[in-house]
């Protein structure tokens, strides 16, 4: 059995406080998407809510089948964006899962923030409640499938940050202070660095954790970037597992995780890599989040590091960049999430595991699933294929 | 190359292999006696797993004229059943592959049609390759075909002689299992001779199993809609432009594999000697 991690419980209190500071509304609340200028907003003294991130919460608490088709309602087909069909579904029912921290309903914006870097989902998404709340949408239109960031593009990209930062000042009342950004951004710096770090912790044998702690783990670096505690807290981790036993943990098969998580099944996931001797040591989802900034040229870094996240990326990056993480954490297969509602960050539909195979050697794994709406997920189908991989890699051995 | 064959055999000390399938609980029985090794199946029995899969399973085994000395337990209700002291389970998936192994089949690809579902599975030089299978739905699979027969009134068995008629086929659209025996009743109002539609069903299993993986030759058929409907290797040839053959019993052919494992389960444990001969 592996060691519980001590922050796990530390991360109870810091999200919280995040969610309570929300419900006091004591600065205007924007809405921002888990890949967008998060910085840019604390800078202008916004409070910042995650609705992606209140989605997820809805998927782990296996709420998907019942919000999703309340979307249908207002036109949504089931085939979207799961945590866009279970965010609007629960919001047409005025549930949310935040009353666990005492909020009544989901903090009403006085902005909404998008960046395309994920999906174009978002950008339909908050419009949807830019109209219910009457304020104002703005966003960031990055491409994707990119081989490169270019110049060009760069600048296109920066005259987008520029436009959107002028209509959220007027929104905020102030200007935007240049210092105050750049101590932000490096605040996300930090906070992404030690995030990394405690993610790398991980190509040391046996592995100390697994993408199922990674996924609760990350919500500061997503919900709290360019906050002091977020930096705090990944420290800390960082530190508890440096002083973690490495001295057992036996001969386990290490695999990578690629595609999005299944928020409603990570109990059912994690134990059944358990028992079959496996450890998801990492992933790309969990790595989107290590993002290169700087506060020395704070809006120069922002612009390239959320435009040249592993989704935005073209095949030839994502098959590069697939091949150098098994290599660095020694990874024995390589698992695709072909995410129903999420083809955006689904990477098995365009040959990439067979090149990864044919190119490497390394076997991969193809399953079916989604992200928040468990009615495209199979446990028996799962575990079948799962089971059958295992052994299949057992007699390679 | 060994064959499969039907139970002829006196009661000796052997090993069973049960696949708890969504449709059917398969079964065979193989013997332990040293001198018998590539000796046929000493039994064989089926049964149809309804809601109660581990109640299938017990009385399947109970059918055996001896106790075997180990179980090998494999299938969708693998999990699920206990009822035995020395058990072995694996994914049905490798016991196929161990099936294959068994009739000398070494390379290339089995595909495998279930009740629920369609398994493509890749062999090379005797390993367990590769493997996929039908994706997020079980149309295409047995359940489809016993499907549509009700919905058309008829005897799924019935369906492979109809098929046999005709040997051109109707494509039949639809994806979904519901939409495709209505597509049917469009057709059969529209003067589309039936047997053209029957083999129509047959070519959209073959088209999803296509969908599902890379079919490398040699091409293999097993499971229970190959045993049922041989016309299904017609279609698969007519398709592909490749020749397929299906494996002898192919309804049985985890179940054999999962044996083979109990068998050698048996070995390792050291506990050959003389059966007790009782009845189960």
């Amino acid at each position: 059995m592996r060691q519980q991690l001590k922050s796990q419980e530390a991360l109870k209190g810091l999200m919280a406080d995040y969610y309570r500071r929300l419900d006091r509304r004591e600065c205007p609340v924007a809405w921002c998407t888990s890949v967008g200028p998060a910085e840019l907003l604390r800078a202008l003294g916004f409070e910042v809510y995650f609705p992606e991130n209140h989605a997820a919460l809805l998927g782990a608490r296996r709420l998907g089948s019942t919000y999703v088709p309340i979307a249908g309602r207002e036109g949504f087909a089931p085939e979207v964006c799961s945590y866009l069909t279970a965010d609007i579904g629960a919001y047409l029912l005025a549930e949310t899962p935040l009353t666990h921290y005492g909020l009544t309903a989901v903090p009403a914006p006085d902005v909404l923030v998008y960046n395309t870097n994920q999906c174009r989902e978002v950008k339909e998404w908050f419009t949807w409640y830019g109209e219910r709340f009457h304020v104002p949408v703005v966003g960031i239109a990055t491409p994707r499938s990119l081989d490169t960031l270019s110049p060009a593009l760069l600048a296109y990209l920066e005259a987008s940050w520029r436009e959107v930062t002028s209509c959220l000042e007027s929104v905020s009342g102030m200007p935007l202070d240049l210092l105050r950004f750049a101590d932000t951004v490096e605040l996300s710096r930090a906070a992404c660095g030690a995030w990394q770090e405690f993610l790398e912790s991980n190509r040391r044998r046996p592995a100390l954790h697994t993408f199922f702690d990674h996924v609760i783990l990350m919500a500061p670096v997503v919900v709290l970037r360019g906050r002091k505690e977020a930096v705090a807290f990944y420290r800390d981790l960082v530190s508890e597992v440096a002083s973690m036993d490495t001295s057992s943990g036996g001969d386990r098969y290490r695999f990578f995780w690629e595609g999005m998580p299944v928020w409603g099944k990570l109990r059912f996931l994690s134990e059944i890599f358990d028992r079959l001797n496996v450890d998801v040591v990492a992933s790309t989802y969990c790595h989107s989040w290590t993002l290169a900034l700087d506060g020395a040229r704070a809006l120069s870094s922002c612009v390239e590091a959320y435009a040249s996240i592993f989704i935005t990326r073209s095949q030839e990056y994502k098959l590069a960049y697939l091949k150098d993480m098994s290599r660095r954490f020694g990874i024995d297969a390589v698992l695709f999430h072909d995410s129903k509602t999420c083809p955006y960050n689904t990477n098995s539909r365009f040959g990439i595991p067979v090149r990864l195979e044919t190119e490497t050697g390394l076997p991969t794994l193809i399953f079916c699933g989604d992200l928040v709406d468990m009615r495209h997920f199979s446990e028996a189908e799962f575990a079948l294929r799962l089971e059958a991989f295992v052994e299949q890699l057992g007699e390679a051995d | 190359m060994s064959s499969l064959a039907r139970p002829t055999e006196p009661a000796r000390a052997c090993v069973v292999g049960l696949d708890v399938g969504s449709s059917y609980v398969k079964a065979v029985s193989l013997p332990l006696d040293s001198g018998a090794r590539d000796a046929n199946v000493l039994e064989r029995h089926l049964a149809r797993t309804g809601y109660d899969y581990a109640a299938a399973a017990e009385s399947v085994l109970g059918r055996f004229s001896v106790r075997p000395r180990v179980v090998g337990v494999t299938g969708f209700g693998k999990s699920g059943w206990h009822g035995a002291a020395s058990t072995v389970r694996r994914t049905e998936i490798s016991s196929l592959a161990k099936g294959m192994n068994h009739f000398g089949f070494h390379d290339g690809t089995l595909v495998d049609i279930g009740g629920q579902d369609s398994k493509v599975i890749r062999l090379e030089r005797g390993r367990l390759a590769g493997h996929a299978m039908n994706r997020r739905c079980a149309a295409g699979t047995g359940a489809y075909l016993e499907f549509i027969a009700y919905r058309l009134n008829l005897d799924v068995h019935d369906m492979n002689e109809i098929a046999s008629r005709e040997q051109r086929h109707h494509p039949i659209n639809s994806y979904c299992t519901v939409f495709a025996s209505t597509e049917i009743l469009d057709c059969v109002r529209q003067n589309i001779a039936f047997p053209s539609l029957i083999r129509g069903l047959y070519a959209s299993v073959v088209q999803r199993v296509r969908e599902i993986a890379p079919l490398h030759p040699p091409l293999f058929l097993s499971g229970g809609v190959a045993e049922h409907h041989p016309v299904l290797l017609d279609v698969f040839r007519s398709l592909l432009k490749t020749d397929v053959q299906a494996v002898p019993d192919p309804q049985f052919l985890a179940a054999l594999g999962i044996a083979l494992y109990a068998r050698e389960q048996a070995d390792n444990d050291s506990i050959q000697g003389e059966d007790d001969g009782r009845p189960l």
